[in-house]
């Protein structure tokens, strides 16, 4: 009888290896929210247009992609191992915070946002779970629900904004899903990473300065994070990677 | 005995297929569409595709070409006679490259003709170690046929100059390499850099030249500078 036992336990034990593959298509997983789309003003208006832009529904990322999920890619992606990446595609800092090619080390949480990526290496990754990075306009639609009654959101005014992108870099970064969530059921849009967008190079086409006058000719005055965001992102080169600089993906929906 | 085996291994079995099927699936929004740029991709029957792990996302090519070569990146593109073709065609070859869209009325064609000015510099036994890629930002409206018609309005040598198009997001990675900036405007033009890369044989961008006024100085220096190894 015991025997027997131990003969269904081992079968029990095989049909739970069985789940194993299971548990990896969950870990890239990411839940996404359906973004109704709706109007976003740019902090400088395009050239012959309205000054707001009308904005398609997507499909957003809940949370930013992790360590973990970020390993997942670069196994199955030899070409983008910190050790084999091409410098055009990413400078000398990528992955720096990592042990090793394929060990993240004790100190970098795997389900934090994985940081010290360039665009190139965000773009391949979005594209290789079939998704996309999302644009700067979807990125700022989503993070203005931080600003909508009833957000759950720890950082909703500007003032608490101001306060964090003012902030130095991180030591470590928490947790994604550590922040609280939006008005779209979106969490961390502020408060944990900057995150990268797929066309945040064309912001700044004809140098527009950002301080002093370069507010002159701005849509919204007031809106000082966001100039603080524009300036960001127009310092960056596509191959730039930063300890707090790290990104999520977007659909179209259809 | 036997039976009670049997009826203990009938339990488990149930057990562990109720697990493995019925585990309830991770909530995830998906729309079906599968990109085509992934290859091999396995699409369970709730939709979600996630690529095979073994299979590589093909963005780049590893290993063939230097750290610093455009050739690298893993695009497709259309000529303006409708031939598909890789950038990496260009390999052994000096390359001036610069990006536009066919219905631009202001800076392009002056680009262009700066360009046609750096050819007509060229002497005449060199020329052949040359390409001229001209690769639009407009891929809706310029069809490879909208790109011929350029390249003929223009009098572009088809043996020299490549007019290419390729998907929204092959253009993106493009501009990013060369730090070409561009924005469509609700009119449907696009404000854009105005730039000349000078790529050597091995794809490497050895020279830009920015800006809408090329001088000569600035030409033999980028030409020296390509021809260097």
């Amino acid at each position: 009888m015991k025997r027997m036992f131990l003969i269904a336990f081992v079968l029990g034990l095989a049909f739970s290896a069985n789940q194993l593959p299971a548990q990896n298509k969950k870990i890239l997983e990411t839940k996404m929210i359906l973004i109704k789309g709706g109007y976003y003003t740019p902090l400088y208006k395009k050239k012959g247009g309205s000054k707001s832009e009308c904005i398609k529904p997507f499909y957003f990322d809940v949370h930013a992609v992790t360590n973990e999920q970020f390993l997942k890619f670069v196994k199955a992606n030899p070409e983008w191992r910190r050790s084999k990446v091409s410098r055009i595609f990413a400078d000398r800092n990528y992955l720096k915070d990592w042990r090793d090619d394929l060990i993240p080390g004790d100190k970098v949480n795997p389900l934090s946002p994985v940081v010290n990526v360039s665009w190139f290496a965000a773009n391949a990754y979005c594209k290789w779970v079939g998704k996309r990075l999302p644009t700067v306009a979807e990125w700022e639609l989503v993070s203005s629900g931080n600003f909508l009654t009833g957000s759950k959101s720890v950082i909703n005014t500007n003032d608490k904004l101001i306060k964090w992108y003012s902030r130095g870099l991180p030591d470590q970064v928490n947790s994604i899903m550590s922040t609280g969530r939006n008005k779209y059921g979106v969490y961390d849009m502020f408060g944990l990473i900057r995150e990268w967008t797929y066309d945040f190079s064309n912001m700044n086409i004809n140098g527009v300065a950002i301080c002093g006058a370069g507010s002159s000719g701005a849509t919204d005055l007031t809106n000082y994070p966001a100039f603080l965001r524009y300036g960001f992102r127009s310092s960056l080169k596509a191959s730039s990677t930063l300890p707090n600089l790290g990104f999520r993906c977007a659909r179209d929906f259809n | 005995m036997k039976k009670s085996f049997f009826i203990c291994c009938a339990a488990l079995l149930f057990l562990g297929s109720y697990f493995t099927i019925v585990k309830k699936p991770v909530t995830v929004y998906s729309n079906n569409k599968t990109t085509s740029s992934i290859t091999e991709e396995k699409t369970t029957p709730d939709g979600i595709t996630i690529p095979d792990s073994n299979d590589c996302c093909k963005t780049i090519k590893a290993g063939r070409y230097s750290s610093e070569s455009i050739y690298q990146l893993n695009s497709e593109w259309r000529d303006q006679d409708n031939r598909k073709i890789d950038l990496a065609k260009f390999e052994n070859k000096n390359v001036i490259l610069a990006m536009f869209y066919a219905s631009c009325r202001s800076a392009c064609p002056v680009i262009v003709n700066d360009m046609k000015i750096i050819e007509s510099a060229i002497p005449a036994n060199k020329i052949n170690n040359y390409r001229f890629v001209l690769v639009t930002i407009d891929p809706s409206r310029d069809k490879p046929s909208v790109l011929k018609e350029y390249a003929v309005a223009k009098n572009l040598d088809n043996q020299k100059w490549s007019l290419l198009k390729g998907s929204k997001n092959d253009i993106m990675q493009l501009a990013m390499m060369l730090g070409f900036k561009y924005s469509k405007n609700a009119d449907g033009s696009f404000t854009h850099s105005s730039l000349i890369s000078f790529l050597n044989k091995k794809g490497e961008i050895k020279y830009q030249s920015e800006g809408l006024v090329l001088d000569k100085s600035s030409v033999s220096d980028a030409i020296a500078a390509i021809n260097k190894n």
